[in-house]
């Protein structure tokens, strides 16, 4: 069972499938980031650093793919 | 920077980021990426986005370090078994990467494979470190 019209007015193109792809890193400075503890210095980096963790906002950012195709990369095997 | 403030970002302990630049962010990468959430964006009921699935999967350990953080990003499929996918990895895509800090840290030699957990609840997404064997 389809349904466009909940995500996008009928016409448009709706993003079909969506997969999620992770990687584990070592960052000390996304860590300390995000833990600031009394360095004010790293506020500043913390306060750019927000936290959503919505697909909605990834999907809504994804129709801009249909306005600004040529910003975005394609891969064909996956990345 | 007022004391208010810094305590309130302790406080805070943001966990979850979306919005980093992968490409410029001072970090080391310990596995091959691997897949962790596949959506059939159009579709309704299980496996579409409006579903709830609990997932778990394995990632590799490739060099000796401490995973800070599990970051992820999209391949999204524009049209229906195109087999043409568009990835939020690149350095020129406009929607960029995210991450989820883990907690505590999980230290890894390689060779290791940790296991996640993958919670997804309508929309929201969860990366959890599960074991380290």
């Amino acid at each position: 069972m389809r349904r466009r019209s909940l995500l996008a007015p009928e016409g448009l193109i709706v993003p079909h499938n969506l997969v999620v792809r992770c990687e584990l890193i070592e960052s000390e400075f996304l860590y300390k980031c995000s833990r600031v503890e009394s360095d004010s210095r790293q506020i500043a980096d913390f306060i750019n650093i927000y936290e959503v963790n919505s697909l909605w906002t990834i999907l809504r950012r994804a129709y801009h793919l249909l306005l600004y195709p040529e910003n975005c990369e394609l891969s064909e095997s996956g990345y | 920077m007022p004391k208010f403030f810094i305590f309130i970002a302790n406080c805070s302990q943001v966990k979850h980021h979306l919005d980093l630049n992968l490409d410029c962010l001072s970090a080391t990468s310990l596995s091959k990426d691997t897949e962790v959430l596949r959506l059939q964006v159009d579709q309704l009921g299980p496996g579409g986005l409006f579903s709830e699935q609990k997932r778990s999967i394995s990632a590799k350990i490739e060099r000796d370090g401490i995973v800070h953080a599990v970051t992820y990003w999209f391949l999204i499929e524009m049209l229906s078994n195109s087999g043409r996918f568009l990835s939020t990895r690149g350095a020129n895509s406009h929607i960029l990467q995210a991450a989820v800090l883990t907690s505590p840290l999980v230290p890894a030699k390689a060779g290791n494979v940790i296991k996640l957990a993958v919670p997804y609840h309508y929309g929201l997404l969860q990366i959890e470190v599960m074991e380290n064997d």
